[in-house]
C-alpha cells in the first residue's frame, strides 16, 4: 500500500542526500531564520502546525516547528516524502481520505493530524531537501487560499536563500580561517628567517603595510607599520648615501612595472649601518596604473663583511702575485682549467694569460725539450698534478714565443690541497732561465776547453819527463832537470791563466822563464815590443829559453860573474807576411866551445817554434840562437 | 837524406817538444823520422818523400786546413799511407776518420803509441 505509493527512489537518491549533507543542517540546533520562517507559515496559512521538514534516507528531521513537539519522525510517519516530488504545493485537504496517509501512524495516532499542505525546499544547487508545510489537526476541504499558498512558496525560496546564505558565510569563513592560517605560516617563516621581513606598498594610496621586522629594520614603529605608512616614513632608514639612488630605482620599478632588486646600506638610529638585500615587484592595474608593490628584504650585513674580508683576501694575493719576479699560474684540480695568471708570466711567455679550459688543452703551449721534441701537454706540471700523478713536478723547456724569440723556461709547480689531502689545483712558478742556460753551455765550453788543457799539458809533461830521462846522465841528474823544467811550465801557464784573453804577453814569458836563473838580477836585458802569443807558443818559448839559460848558466855566459844575456825580439812585417823574431845573445862568458853531444835542450830548440826556423850557432864569443817564425802560427789557439 | 823504404814515418804537431818525443818514439820503433809542425809542410814533405809509409798527426795544426782535414787529403793523395791522428781536443766517431785511420787520444804513453802502429801491420826494417 505505502511502499507503492511511497516515492523511495527519491528519498534515497544519492545526489539528494549529498546536497543534504553538504549543507550541514542537519541534527544543529534551533537558528532564527528558519524559526521566523515556520512561525510566518504558520501565521500566514493560519494552521497550528508549521514546520522546516529535511527529509533524509532514513527519517525526516525538522530544522523548525510550530505546534509539533517531535523534532524528527520515522519516514513512515512522513508526509513531506511525498512533496519531494511535487512540482509545486502538495494539499492533501483530508489526510484520512488520501489513500497515501491515510494509514500514517501521525493520522491513525496521536496527534491525529488532518490536513496538509508542503511545498518543496530546495538547496542552493537545486536538490530538493524536503518540505515548507503546515498542518492543521481539522480537515480543509478548500485546502489553502491562493494568497496563502502563495506565501507558503515564497517562504519556501526564503529557506532557499538563507541557505545559500548560511553556505556563502561557511565557504568565506572557511575561507578567512585559510588565509589566516597561510598568514599565521608566513609570519611563522618571517620569524623563522630571522632576518627576513616584507612590505606591500599601496601606490595610490601611498601606503606601505609592513612586517614587524621589516619595521624594525627601517626604524618604524611595529604597529604604524602594521596600519600602514607612506613610503617616506620607510627611506629615513635608508643610509643617506643610498637614498637618492634607490629612491630612483623604485620610481623606475613603479613606471615600469618591474622587478626591484638592490642591494643598499640602512642607517639606524644608533648610528649603525646594516646591509639589505631588498626584492620585490611592482604591479599595474588594468589600466596600466601602478597599483602594488610588495617584496621581502633580508639582511646581508654578514655577507657583506665576509665578501670585503675575501676582496680584501683577492687583493692582498693579486698584489703579491703581481710584485713577484717569477712567473705564476693557477689550475684547478682535476680539470686542470686556468683560473690566473700573473703579469710577470705574461712577461716570460710573451702573451697575456691563457685560459685553457682543461689541461688537454695546454698543447695550445708551443715548447721544445732540449732535445728538440715538442712538450706534449699531459707532460707539464700543472697536467701532472692536476691530473692526481703526483704532488709537484718540474720541467725545463724551451719556450716558443709569439714573437718569434725562443727562451728556456724553468716550470716547478706544487699541488695545492683540502683538508683531506686530495688535490684541488696547482700552483706552477715559471721562470727565465736563459741567463743560467746561457751559463751553463758557457761552463761547459769551458770544462771541455780545461779538458783539452789539461790533457795537453799532460802530453807536454809526459814529453818533457820522458825526454828528460831519456837524455839524463843520472837519474839525481834527471830529477833536478825536470823539477826545473815542470817550474818553468808551471809559470808560463801562470801568465796564461792570470790573462783576461787566453794568450801571453812575450815579455812576461820570457821574463818568467829567465828568472830561475838570474842570480843577481842583472844578468838578463830583455827588450822587445808588446806581443801577445797563444798558449801553445808561450809554452814553447818558455821551454826553449829556459834550455838555453840552462845551457848557459852550465857552459856559458851565466857560468861566470861577468857573463850577460840580451833578449831582444820584433816583428818584421804586417798582416798575413808578419814574422815573429827572437835574438838570444850570450856575452862576458868563457869562449865557446860546440857540445860534442847533442842534449835535449838543444834539440828541442833546433825545432823552433811552430812553423818556423831557428839559427843556433855556438860562436866563440858566447852563443847565439834566432828563433823565428810566422806571427799567425804562434797566435794558434792549440 | 837517405830514408828507409818502406820505414818512413812523418810527424806533425805544433808542439815541439811533443814532437820531439813522438819523433824518438817512432824513431825507437825502428822509423826513419820527419817532423812537420804545420799542414802545409806535411804536404810538402809527402810530394818530395814517396817513401813516406807513416803521417802521425795531431788534429789542432797551424795552416789553412786542421790535422783531420790533413789526414784525409793525404788519404786522398795518397792512398798507401797509414794514418794515425792524436787529439787531445776532440774523440772523433770512427765515421770521421779517413778510411783505415787510427785514432790516439792524448795523452798517450809510448807503449801506446808503439802498439797502434803494430796494429797498423807496417813491417819495420829494424825488424
Amino acid at each position: 500500500m505505502i511502499s507503492d505509493l511511497f516515492p523511495s527512489a527519491l528519498v534515497r537518491d544519492a545526489a539528494r542526500l549529498g546536497s543534504l549533507a553538504g549543507l550541514n543542517l542537519l541534527d544543529t540546533p534551533p537558528e532564527t531564520e528558519f524559526e521566523d520562517i515556520v512561525h510566518l507559515a504558520s501565521t500566514v496559512c493560519e494552521t497550528p502546525v508549521a514546520l522546516v521538514s529535511l527529509v533524509a534516507g532514513d527519517r525526516q528531521w525538522f530544522k523548525a516547528r510550530v505546534g509539533f513537539p517531535p523534532c524528527e519522525t520515522a519516514l513512515n510517519a512522513s508526509v513531506c516524502a511525498y512533496t519531494l516530488a511535487e512540482p509545486d504545493l502538495l494539499t492533501i485537504p483530508d489526510l484520512t481520505a488520501d489513500p497515501r496517509t491515510r494509514d500514517n501512524p501521525l493520522v491513525t495516532g496521536e496527534p491525529f493530524i488532518r490536513f496538509y499542505a508542503g511545498t518543496p525546499l530546495r538547496a542552493p544547487d537545486g536538490q530538493v531537501l524536503g518540505s515548507l508545510c503546515v498542518i492543521d489537526h481539522t480537515p480543509r476541504p478548500k485546502g489553502l487560499s491562493s494568497r496563502q499558498a502563495d506565501g507558503l512558496r515564497r517562504l519556501a525560496r526564503q529557506v532557499t536563500t538563507v541557505l545559500r546564505e548560511r553556505q556563502l558565510n561557511v565557504e568565506m569563513r572557511a575561507a578567512r580561517d585559510a588565509l589566516r592560517v597561510s598568514e599565521e605560516r608566513l609570519a611563522l617563516a618571517f620569524a623563522a628567517a630571522g632576518s627576513l621581513g616584507w612590505w606591500d606598498w599601496d601606490i595610490p594610496a601611498d601606503c606601505v603595510y609592513a612586517g614587524e621586522r621589516f619595521a624594525d629594520m627601517y626604524g618604524i614603529d611595529p604597529a604604524l607599520a602594521a596600519q600602514g605608512a607612506p613610503l617616506t616614513a620607510f627611506v629615513e632608514g635608508i643610509h643617506p648615501d643610498d637614498r637618492s639612488w634607490v629612491g630612483e630605482r623604485i620610481q623606475q620599478v613603479v613606471a615600469t612595472a618591474g622587478e626591484f632588486s638592490e642591494e643598499y646600506r640602512l642607517r639606524h638610529a644608533d648610528g649603525s649601518v646594516t646591509w639589505v638585500l631588498a626584492r620585490g615587484r611592482c604591479f599595474h592595474d588594468g589600466d596600466g596604473k601602478p597599483l602594488r608593490f610588495p617584496g621581502v628584504v633580508v639582511d646581508i650585513t654578514a655577507r657583506k663583511a665576509a665578501d670585503a674580508a675575501r676582496f680584501a683576501g683577492e687583493a692582498r694575493l693579486k698584489s703579491i702575485m703581481e710584485t713577484v719576479p717569477v712567473g705564476i699560474l693557477l689550475a684547478e684540480a682535476p680539470s686542470g682549467r686556468i683560473l690566473m695568471g700573473n703579469r710577470r708570466l705574461a712577461e716570460i711567455l710573451g702573451h697575456t694569460t691563457l685560459y685553457a679550459s682543461s689541461s688537454n688543452a695546454y698543447g695550445e703551449f708551443v715548447a721544445y725539450h732540449d732535445d728538440g721534441r715538442l712538450v706534449e701537454a699531459q707532460e707539464y706540471p700543472l697536467a701532472q698534478i692536476c691530473g692526481g700523478q703526483c704532488k709537484r713536478a718540474a720541467i725545463e723547456v724551451l719556450y716558443q714565443r709569439p714573437d718569434g724569440e725562443r727562451r728556456w723556461i724553468a716550470i716547478a709547480g706544487e699541488a695545492i690541497e683540502d683538508e683531506q689531502g686530495g688535490t684541488v689545483g696547482a700552483v706552477v712558478a715559471v721562470s727565465d732561465i736563459g741567463d743560467r742556460k746561457a751559463a751553463e753551455a758557457q761552463q761547459d765550453i769551458l770544462n771541455r776547453e780545461l779538458s783539452h788543457r789539461l790533457k795537453n799539458t799532460l802530453t807536454l809533461v809526459q814529453s818533457i819527463a820522458s825526454q828528460t830521462l831519456r837524455n839524463a846522465p843520472s837519474l839525481d841528474a834527471a830529477r833536478d832537470a825536470l823539477a826545473a823544467r815542470l817550474i818553468v811550465l808551471g809559470k808560463a801557464h801562470d801568465i796564461l791563466l792570470a790573462g783576461r784573453t787566453d794568450s801571453a804577453s812575450v815579455d812576461r814569458v820570457v821574463q818568467e822563464a829567465l828568472s830561475l836563473h838570474d842570480d843577481t838580477g842583472r844578468r838578463f836585458r830583455v827588450r822587445g815590443p808588446s806581443l801577445f802569443v797563444g798558449p801553445s807558443a808561450a809554452l814553447s818559448l818558455g821551454l826553449m829559453l829556459h834550455e838555453l839559460a840552462t845551457n848557459a848558466v852550465k857552459y856559458g855566459a851565466l857560468s861566470v860573474p861577468t857573463g850577460c844575456v840580451t833578449v831582444d825580439w820584433t816583428v818584421e812585417g804586417t798582416g798575413a807576411a808578419a814574422e815573429f823574431r827572437l835574438d838570444w845573445r850570450e856575452q862576458g862568458g868563457p869562449p865557446v866551445t860546440p857540445p860534442t853531444r847533442r842534449g835535449f835542450g838543444s834539440r828541442l830548440i833546433q825545432r823552433g817554434l811552430a812553423g818556423g826556423d831557428v839559427a843556433l850557432h855556438y860562436a866563440v864569443e858566447g852563443v847565439q840562437c834566432t828563433l823565428s817564425a810566422p806571427l799567425a802560427g804562434l797566435r794558434v789557439d792549440i | 837524406m837517405t830514408l828507409k823504404p818502406g820505414a818512413v814515418a812523418l810527424v806533425a804537431e805544433d808542439e815541439p817538444l811533443v814532437r820531439m818525443e813522438a819523433a824518438d818514439v817512432l824513431g825507437d820503433a825502428g822509423f826513419d823520422v820527419l817532423e812537420a809542425s804545420t799542414t802545409p809542410a806535411v804536404l810538402a814533405y809527402l810530394e818530395m818523400h814517396p817513401e813516406i809509409t807513416l803521417l802521425f798527426t795531431d788534429v789542432v795544426m797551424p795552416g789553412p786546413i786542421d790535422g783531420l782535414a790533413l789526414a784525409h787529403e793525404v788519404r786522398r793523395r795518397w792512398p798507401g799511407v797509414k794514418i794515425i791522428i792524436a787529439s787531445g781536443r776532440i774523440t772523433p766517431d770512427p765515421a770521421q776518420l779517413p778510411d783505415g785511420a787510427r785514432f790516439l787520444e792524448k795523452p798517450y804513453s809510448a807503449n801506446g803509441l808503439a802498439r797502434v802502429v803494430r796494429e797498423l801491420g807496417l813491417r819495420l826494417a829494424i825488424e
